[in-house]
């Protein structure tokens, strides 16, 4: 089962992840992420919208994640829908502190457009 | 021992030709007749023919001497000495060579009478030949000896006395002596005709006798040797009768000791060039002190065995004086190509003697025989290993151990021999505690047969691990079997168990039906949309089935070794199967459940095909849940699976359960992460409904981290997720104790 697809639209990248992600599963995940980027890329947003499960393991891939975009001067932004049981666990853990969390891709790439300038 | 004795012939041969010269004497007396050697019963019966004969001269010279014109009274007292001497040599108590004696000279008298009666005309002296010829029956010297003196004698003193009774010509007559001795020498060279036909006859009966020792001795022989041919051949019978190495063994000691030796052993040459060796027959104390028992030194290269085996010549051991130590014969055991090691035969009995050089080529045959069916022993040990490893290679080696389902499978080999069959299941751990499960059958046996299993099995568990669907799985299978070109076709079932959303889904390519068992034992195929074999038509679109599968619900897939039989229709045993799973046990042990189920359905016949059963159980949710699982990460998904099926079941609401599976989650990857020592190998989960929800995590190790060891952003995720924590360290673990009150049970009170 694919756990991620990737699609890329002039320099914008939407990493769609789905199922159950574990600490089984997050090295595979975040390699396969990275393995899509280039330097032309500007700005990701990670859509865990289809995610049924994610832990620690995932929460702490997604903040590294965010740093290796960040250092590589790339934008990024996490989607989680408001019905999403994920939403509590993003709050939780403060992921909004270090990118934009929206409830759709579109809404996360208007955040990271404002974003994006400071770049 | 036989060396000595070669040795021994040789010496006194050569001593007879060295003591020739010498001898001459002594070879005339051999080559003159020994004479008496006539037995008792013949020398009687010509006795008697020779004393009737005497008797008629008794008779007939009385009447020759009248006819002559003689009167009564000259010609009584003339003939009265012949029946005096027939009478003697009739009646009297003489021994035979006196009998003999008496006779001959009674014979050579009537020549001497008659001659005298006649005058001494030269043709009466025929007689006295005559007689000489007759007294030759009794094959002895006295008569000749007898003759030759009473011619002479009586010529002699005769001729002296009355020329005229002897003689009737002048010279003899002036000359009687000389006379006497020409007609005695006369009477010596009839006597010497007949010694030599006489000894001539002697020898032809020697010559008859030692024949018939010959003819004796060669059929005692011909006798052991066709003994032994027997042995030989039931050797070869009792030798490829098994294909055992240690059979065969067994087969070559006991043909020996029964025929040849009281101990056989053998050295095999092991595959690093050692020796091992293995020892039948009776073995005494005193047999240690034969050379060959003591096993070659590492180096020794004048062993008898290591002599054998580097020189590829038998050994012969010969034994000491008085036969100890006893004789032994090592035999090298010569393969297509190496020699595979040496046969000893020995004796240890008084019958030390028995063992000789000339047995050496029997025991060679033997060993040659031997060797062909040990070589053939190990190869064909080595092509059944060759099957089964590569049986057991097709096969898992054991079944995942998941929470909330269970597996069992069993395999039996069809008839005997080498060739692989083409059975195979598996049982693969999928995301999301989903788990894949395969059966296949690979039609026909061998090798062939094998790798495209193999081939398939690889393949199959790529694409499941990759995440397709069954249909889509069986479909690409297909694709890559006709692609492949394989002339060999399978078929198979491939399905998805996934406890989460309870079904099951598969699709079939020519299998027989998978069955489903429920937990009040109600058996049902499940009817599939039909699919061809694997490799039967290129680009064949297999379409998947779903099923509804409930808590206590048994999956059994199966090959059609189970329910075919060549006497009976597939029907009958699609029925057999039904009926036995449904009165099968359901409580117990699914091991148990399978061997109970081959057992009901093959009632006892043997397995003619290969067989094989795979049951999965997927385990009725109850009020407490108790998982035992091994510590690591793959088995997260199942656990969640299990866990989630367990909370709708309570009553748990979608972001609830979302939140007690990431708490129970966290705990759990503590446990495998971070749990080490002792019985780190496993962790337990536990989940109670009392009025709460309680998942306890334990397991069995030291946590490393001091600070309850759950990851800095995992003991807040659990302590916002439940409404209490408790962690309990204990030297033998862990405990991490989370209680989560539902928003369905807080309802409860109020209502009740």
């Amino acid at each position: 089962m694919n756990v991620v697809s990737i699609t890329e639209n002039e320099g914008q990248v939407v990493a769609a992840l789905n199922g159950d992600i574990d600490v089984s599963e997050v090295d595979r995940v975040s390699s396969q992420i990275l393995a899509a980027m280039h330097n032309d890329i500007r700005a990701i947003v990670v859509d865990l919208g289809k995610v049924s499960y994610l832990d620690s393991t995932g929460i702490q891939m997604l903040f590294d994640l965010i740093r290796r975009f960040h250092s590589a001067r790339q934008a990024v932004a996490v989607v989680v829908p408001e019905s999403s049981p994920l939403s509590t666990l993003l709050k939780i853990t403060h992921v909004h502190e270090a990118c934009p969390v929206g409830p759709t891709v579109e809404a996360c790439f208007d955040a990271i457009g404002n974003d994006a300038k400071l770049y | 021992m036989t060396i000595g004795a070669e040795t021994t012939e040789t010496a006194t041969a050569t001593g007879g030709s060295d003591a020739a010269p010498a001898s001459l004497l002594s070879r005339i007396r051999a080559s003159l007749p020994v004479g008496g050697g006539l037995p008792d019963a013949t020398w009687r019966a010509r006795h008697q023919g020779i004393i009737l004969l005497l008797w008629a001269h008794a008779a007939f010279i009385p009447a020759f001497g009248m006819f002559r014109g003689y009167d009564g009274l000259h010609v009584f007292l003339e003939s009265v000495p012949v029946p005096a001497l027939a009478a003697i040599a009739t009646w009297s108590s003489l021994n035979r060579s006196l009998k003999t004696f008496v006779t001959s000279v009674g014979l050579l008298t009537c020549s001497a009478i008659l001659v005298h009666l006649s005058g001494g005309t030269i043709e009466m002296h025929f007689h006295f030949f005559v007689m000489v010829g007759v007294v030759s029956l009794y094959q002895d010297w006295i008569p000749f000896l007898a003759a030759i003196g009473y011619v002479l004698i009586h010529h002699g003193v005769a001729g002296v006395l009355d020329p005229g009774s002897v003689y009737n010509h002048y010279a003899a007559i002036n000359g009687p002596w000389k006379w006497a001795a020409i007609h005695a020498f006369f009477i010596a060279g009839s006597s010497t005709a007949a010694l030599v036909n006489w000894r001539l006859s002697e020898r032809m009966v020697e010559q008859r006798d030692e024949l018939f020792t010959a003819e004796r001795a060669a059929r005692g022989a011909a006798e052991v040797s066709a003994n032994r041919l027997a042995v030989l051949a039931d050797a070869s019978r009792a030798l490829f009768s098994s294909l055992e190495p240690e059979a065969v063994f067994q087969s070559v000691s006991q043909m020996v000791t029964t025929e040849l030796a009281d101990f056989c052993m053998i050295d095999f040459v092991e595959d690093g060039g050692q020796l091992r060796r293995v020892v039948a027959g009776d073995l005494s104390a005193e047999a240690a002190q034969l050379p060959v028992l003591a096993p070659p030194e590492q180096g020794d290269t004048r062993h008898p065995v290591t002599r054998a085996i580097r020189s590829r010549v038998s050994q012969f051991i010969a034994a000491g004086p008085d036969g100890r130590p006893p004789a032994a014969i090592v035999v090298p055991m010569i393969g297509r190509h190496d020699v595979l090691g040496t046969l000893t035969l020995g004796v240890i009995t008084e019958s030390a003697t028995r063992l000789t050089e000339a047995d050496i080529p029997f025991a060679e045959e033997l060993a040659r025989r031997a060797a062909l069916a040990i070589e053939n022993a190990r190869l064909y040990a080595r092509q059944r290993t060759v099957a089964e490893t590569l049986q057991h290679s097709l096969l898992p080696e054991r079944l995942p151990e998941l929470p909330g389902i269970k597996c069992a499978a069993i395999y039996m080999a069809g008839g005997p021999g080498v060739e692989v069959g083409g059975d195979w299941y598996d049982v693969i751990p999928l995301s999301g505690g989903r788990l894949g499960i395969a059966i296949g059958d690979v039609v026909g046996r061998g090798e062939r047969a094998a790798s495209l299993m193999g081939q398939l099995r690889n393949a199959l568990r790529a694409y499941a691990l990759d995440g397709k669907e069954p249909g889509q799985l069986v479909n690409a299978l297909n694709v890559l079997i006709t692609d492949a070109g394989s002339e060999h076709m399978a078929t198979m079932i491939y399905g998805i168990l996934d406890p989460a959303k309870s079904h099951f889904c598969f699709a079939n390519a020519g299998h027989p039906p998978a069955l489903r068992l429920s937990a009040s034992g109600e058996a049902t195929y499940l009817e599939a949309v039909g699919g061809l074999p694997l490799g039967a038509i290129a680009g064949n679109w297999y379409e998947e089935n779903s099923f509804y599968i409930s808590g206590g619900d048994t999956i059994v897939l199966y090959t059609d070794g189970l329910i075919e039989e060549r006497t009976s229709a597939i029907d009958a045993g699609l029925r057999r199967l039904k009926e036995a799973a449904e009165v099968a046990p359901r409580s117990g042990d699914l091991d148990e459940f399978c061997e109970g189920l081959s057992t009901a359905v093959l009632e006892g016949r043997p397995c003619t095909d290969d067989m094989a059963i795979l049951a999965v159980r997927l385990e009725a949710v109850s009020d407490r849940l108790v998982l035992q699982l091994p510590s690591e990460t793959n088995v997260l998904g199942s656990l969640r699976a299990t866990l989630r099926r367990w909370l709708e079941a309570a009553g748990a609401s979608d972001q609830e359960t979302f939140e007690l599976l990431v708490a129970c989650g966290e705990a759990a990857t503590n446990a495998i992460r971070h749990a080490s020592g002792p019985g780190g190998g496993q962790f337990e989960v536990e989940a109670e409904l009392d009025g709460d929800v309680v998942v306890t995590v334990r397991d069995h190790g030291r946590w490393r981290n001091r600070r309850g060891a759950i990851g800095g952003r995992g003991l807040p995720i659990i302590e916002s997720y439940v409404d209490t924590l408790e962690v309990e360290r204990g030297s033998n673990g862990t405990e991490v104790r989370m209680r989560r009150r539902l928003a369905s049970q807080e309802l409860e009170p109020t209502s009740a």
